[in-house]
C-alpha cells in the first residue's frame, strides 16, 4: 500500500530532458515508477529513456492518462509548470525545485486549494512508496537506508532522512512510504495534511517525524495527533535544539508573529500529544524497535 | 533566508512608490552631514546605516539642533561598530514632531499559507515583543495572494487604533503600497517602524526595513550581493555560491549537506561537548560548490578541524567529493578535516577522498562527530 505513490500511479515529468530531470528519470524508471510521458517545452516529438516527450501537459494528456506530474523544471520556470498541471486537472505534483521564491510557494498552495490537489515541495527529496514507485532524488537503491516496513515516513529535510532511516533499517525496520515535505519556509503540503494519509494506510503501523527548528508545522501536527486521539504510535526528532535563538539557520523563516519555533516548544508540544520524542537521530532508531517489536 | 536592504535604500524604495518618509540624504562624511543639516534647516537625526535591529539601543542613532552638531555627532558615530557590523554612513533626516507611533508591515503568515498585513499602536516596539506580551494589540488581515489587499484592509488595520478621517484614507494608502513593494521584491518583509503621525497630522515612514527571500532576491536585478551587505567576509563568499553560512564561537568547522542534517550534527557535537565554528549548508542545488563550502570555512582562523558530513539525495556525493578532493589540493588545509560521505553516488565518493586526498570516509555520523570533538578538544587542551 503506502499512500500517495504506487507502482499503478501514471505519472508525467515535467523537465524531463533537464540535467537533473534526465538523470533521475533513469532512476524512477529503476525504482518501478510508470512513467508514461515526459514534458519539455519545446522538446517535443523527442524522447528520453523510451518515454515520449510532449510539448505541454495537455499534448500528453491527448496521449495518456496521467494522474501525477513530477516537476524538475528550474526555480525560474516552475511555478508555471506546477500551474499548467493543476490548470490540467492533475490532483497530485511533486515540486522538486530548491530556490523556489517563497511567494509563488504560496500562490501554488492557494491554487493547490482551490482545485483541491496536493503539491508536495518546493525543496523537497521527492516521495517513495517503498518497492512500487519514486518521485525525486531519493536513493532507494541503498540497501542500509530503504527497505520495506511498517513505518510511515515524514521529513523537511533530505541528507537527515537518510540519516535516520538508516538507523531505522539498522533497527530491523523499514518504511511504507516517505514524503518529504520540504525545507522551505512555506511549504505547500503540510505535516498534518501528510499523517492524514498515513492513518488510513493500513500496512503503516507507526509514523516517524522529523522536523527542524522554526515555522509552526510540528506544532500543527502534534495539535492535530492529540485532538483526533491519532491511533499509531509516533515517534518525532527535531533538528537545531542547540542551535542560537538569535541567529537563523537553514530554512527556517522569517516569521515574526505567534509560535517562535523553537526545539523545546515543538518537543513539549509533541510531548503532551503523547508522541515519543527521540533526542538525537539514531535514538529515532531505537525507539522504532520498541514499538514496533523486532 | 532573507537579505536585507540598507534603511536609505528601502527609503529610496518607499519614495519612488510614493510611501512618505521624511526629507534626508545618505552621507559617509562627518563635513557633509553638516551641509545636509544646514539644507534641512532645523533639527535632525542621524541614523547609523547598519543591517542589524535595535540601533537606538546599540547608539547608532544620534540628534542635532544644528549643523555643527551633525557634524559632531556623525564624526562620533562613522567607524564604530554594531553587533559586529561596521557602521560607514549615515541617513541625515528632518526630525519628525511626533504625536503617535505605529507598526505596520507585510509578511507571510506564521502557518505559511497567505501574506499578511500586520499592525499595532505600538509603534517602536519589536513586534515579536508585542506578539508575546501584548497580542491583543495587533491586527491581523490575511490576503488573497491572487486578489491582493483592497482599500478595506488597510482601513481594519487602522480604525481600532484611533485612526480617522484623511489619516484613516492615508493609512489604508499606505498599507496597500507596503504590500505592493512586499510583491514587486519578493519579500518575507516590509516593514515601518515606526509610523510616525505627525503633529501636522501626516503619517510617516520614520523607519523602513525591507527582507528580501533569497530565492526572490535571485530574480532582481536592482541589488548586487556585495560585499557591504553581509556581516563576514565567510558570509559574504558563501552567499556569491548560493551557500549559507553562520559563524558561531566554537572551533569545529562544520560543512554539511541539508539544513537538517546540519543543524542535527551541531546538536551532536554540542552534546559531545565540542563547539562549532559554522553553520554551513551546501546540499540541494548548491552541491557543486563544496569547493567554496570548504574554502570559507578554512578561512576562519578559529577552525582546529573540519568535520564533513554529507548524506546527500540530489546532492550527489561523488560530485561533492571531487570538489573537496580538488578544495584541498588548492588551499593545502593546515588543520585536519574528517568526513563521512555517503548517499547518492557514495562508493565512488569514498574512493575518490581516500585515493585524492587521503581521507577515509568514516561510517557514520557519530563517529565523524566522536572524531572532529576528541581532536578539537586536543588543540585546546
Amino acid at each position: 500500500m503506502g499512500i500517495v505513490l504506487s507502482e499503478k500511479t501514471r505519472v508525467v515529468v515535467q523537465g524531463i530532458t533537464g540535467k537533473e530531470g534526465r538523470f533521475w528519470t533513469e532512476f524512477m524508471l529503476m525504482a518501478g515508477t510508470n512513467i508514461v510521458a515526459g514534458v519539455t517545452p519545446g522538446r517535443g516529438g523527442q524522447e528520453a529513456w523510451g518515454i515520449p516527450v510532449y510539448n505541454s501537459i495537455r499534448a500528453a494528456m491527448k496521449k495518456h492518462e496521467i494522474d501525477t506530474s513530477a516537476v524538475f523544471a528550474p526555480p525560474a520556470f516552475a511555478k508555471d509548470a506546477v500551474f499548467e498541471a493543476l490548470d490540467a486537472g492533475l490532483k497530485t505534483v511533486v515540486l522538486l525545485a530548491d530556490g523556489l521564491p517563497v511567494h509563488h510557494a504560496l500562490a501554488i498552495r492557494a491554487l493547490a486549494s482551490q482545485v483541491g490537489a496536493m503539491v508536495i515541495g518546493p525543496n523537497t527529496p521527492g516521495i517513495i512508496t517503498i518497492g512500487q514507485a519514486m518521485l525525486g532524488f531519493i536513493p532507494f537503491w541503498l540497501e542500509r537506508v530503504y527497505q520495506p516496513g511498517r513505518v510511515g515516513f515524514m521529513s523537511r529535510s533530505g541528507s537527515l532522512t537518510n540519516e535516520i532511516a538508516s538507523h531505522i533499517v539498522k533497527n530491523g525496520h523499514g518504511l511504507t512510504s516517505f514524503v518529504g515535505v520540504g525545507g522551505d519556509l512555506a511549504p505547500c503540503t503540510r505535516f498534518v495534511e501528510v499523517i492524514k494519509l498515513f492513518a488510513q494506510d493500513p500496512q503503516t503501523e507507526s509514523v516517524v517525524i522529523v522536523g527542524e527548528i522554526g515555522g509552526t508545522m510540528e506544532e500543527e501536527v502534534a495539535a492535530y495527533i492529540k485532538e483526533s486521539e491519532f491511533a499509531k504510535p509516533v515517534v518525532a526528532y527535531i533538528a537545531g535544539r542547540t542551535a542560537p535563538s538569535d541567529k537563523r539557520m537553514g530554512h527556517a523563516g522569517a516569521i515574526i508573529l505567534g509560535e517562535k519555533g523553537t526545539v523545546a516548544n515543538k518537543e513539549r508540544a509533541f510531548l503532551e500529544a503523547g508522541v515519543t520524542v527521540a533526542t538525537t537521530p539514531s535514538e529515532v532508531g531505537s525507539l522504532v524497535k520498541r514499538i514496533l517489536g523486532c | 533566508m532573507s537579505l536585507h536592504l540598507y534603511e536609505h535604500e528601502v527609503k529610496d524604495i518607499f519614495r519612488e512608490n510614493g510611501l512618505p518618509v521624511p526629507r534626508g540624504q545618505v552621507v559617509s562624511e562627518a563635513e557633509q552631514a553638516a551641509r545636509v543639516a544646514e539644507k534641512l534647516g532645523g533639527p535632525v537625526v542621524i541614523k547609523g546605516q547598519v543591517l542589524t535591529g535595535s540601533r537606538g539601543k546599540n547608539g547608532a542613532i544620534a540628534f542635532a539642533e544644528t549643523p555643527a552638531q551633525a557634524e559632531v555627532e556623525t564624526r562620533r558615530l562613522l567607524g564604530i561598530k554594531v553587533n559586529d557590523w561596521p557602521l560607514h554612513q549615515v541617513l541625515i533626516e528632518d526630525r519628525l514632531d511626533i504625536e503617535k507611533e505605529f507598526y505596520l508591515a507585510a509578511t507571510i503568515a506564521p502557518n505559511g499559507n497567505s501574506p499578511i498585513l500586520v499592525s499595532s499602536p505600538r509603534g517602536g516596539m519589536e513586534v515579536e515583543e508585542i506578539a508575546e506580551y501584548t497580542p491583543e494589540q495587533l491586527r491581523i488581515e490575511n490576503v488573497d495572494i491572487f486578489r491582493g489587499p483592497g482599500q478595506y484592509h488597510g482601513r481594519n488595520l487602522l480604525t481600532d487604533f484611533g485612526l480617522n478621517g484623511r489619516q484613516l484614507l492615508q493609512g489604508s494608502s499606505i498599507a496597500l503600497k507596503l504590500y505592493e513593494i512586499f510583491t514587486r521584491y519578493y519579500a518575507e518583509l516590509v516593514e515601518i517602524n515606526p509610523l510616525v503621525l505627525t503633529r501636522e497630522g501626516d503619517l510617516v515612514a520614520a523607519d523602513a526595513k525591507l527582507g528580501i527571500d533569497i530565492n526572490g532576491y535571485a530574480f532582481l536585478k536592482e541589488f548586487a550581493k556585495t560585499r557591504d551587505r553581509f556581516q563576514s567576509d565567510q558570509a559574504f563568499e558563501a552567499a556569491q555560491h548560493g551557500l549559507t553560512y553562520v559563524k558561531l564561537e566554537g572551533s569545529i568547522g562544520v560543512a554539511c549537506t541539508g539544513a537538517g542534517l546540519t543543524l542535527a550534527t551541531l546538536d551532536m557535537i554540542k552534546e559531545q561537548g565540542g563547539e562549532p565554528a559554522n553553520f554551513l549548508e551546501f546540499g540541494g542545488a548548491t552541491y557543486g560548490n563544496a569547493y567554496h563550502a570548504l574554502r570559507v570555512i578554512l578561512s576562519d582562523p578559529d577552525v582546529k578541524v573540519v568535520l564533513i558530513n554529507t548524506f546527500g539525495l540530489v546532492a550527489r556525493a561523488d560530485v561533492i567529493a571531487q570538489g573537496l578532493v580538488e578544495a584541498i589540493a588548492a588551499l593545502r588545509p593546515q588543520v585536519p578535516i574528517v568526513a563521512t560521505v555517503r548517499g547518492t553516488g557514495e562508493k565512488k565518493a569514498r574512493e575518490l577522498l581516500w585515493e585524492g586526498a587521503g581521507i577515509e570516509s568514516l561510517q557514520s555520523t557519530q563517529a565523524v562527530v566522536e572524531a572532529a570533538v576528541q581532536i578539537a578538544g586536543g588543540g585546546m587542551g
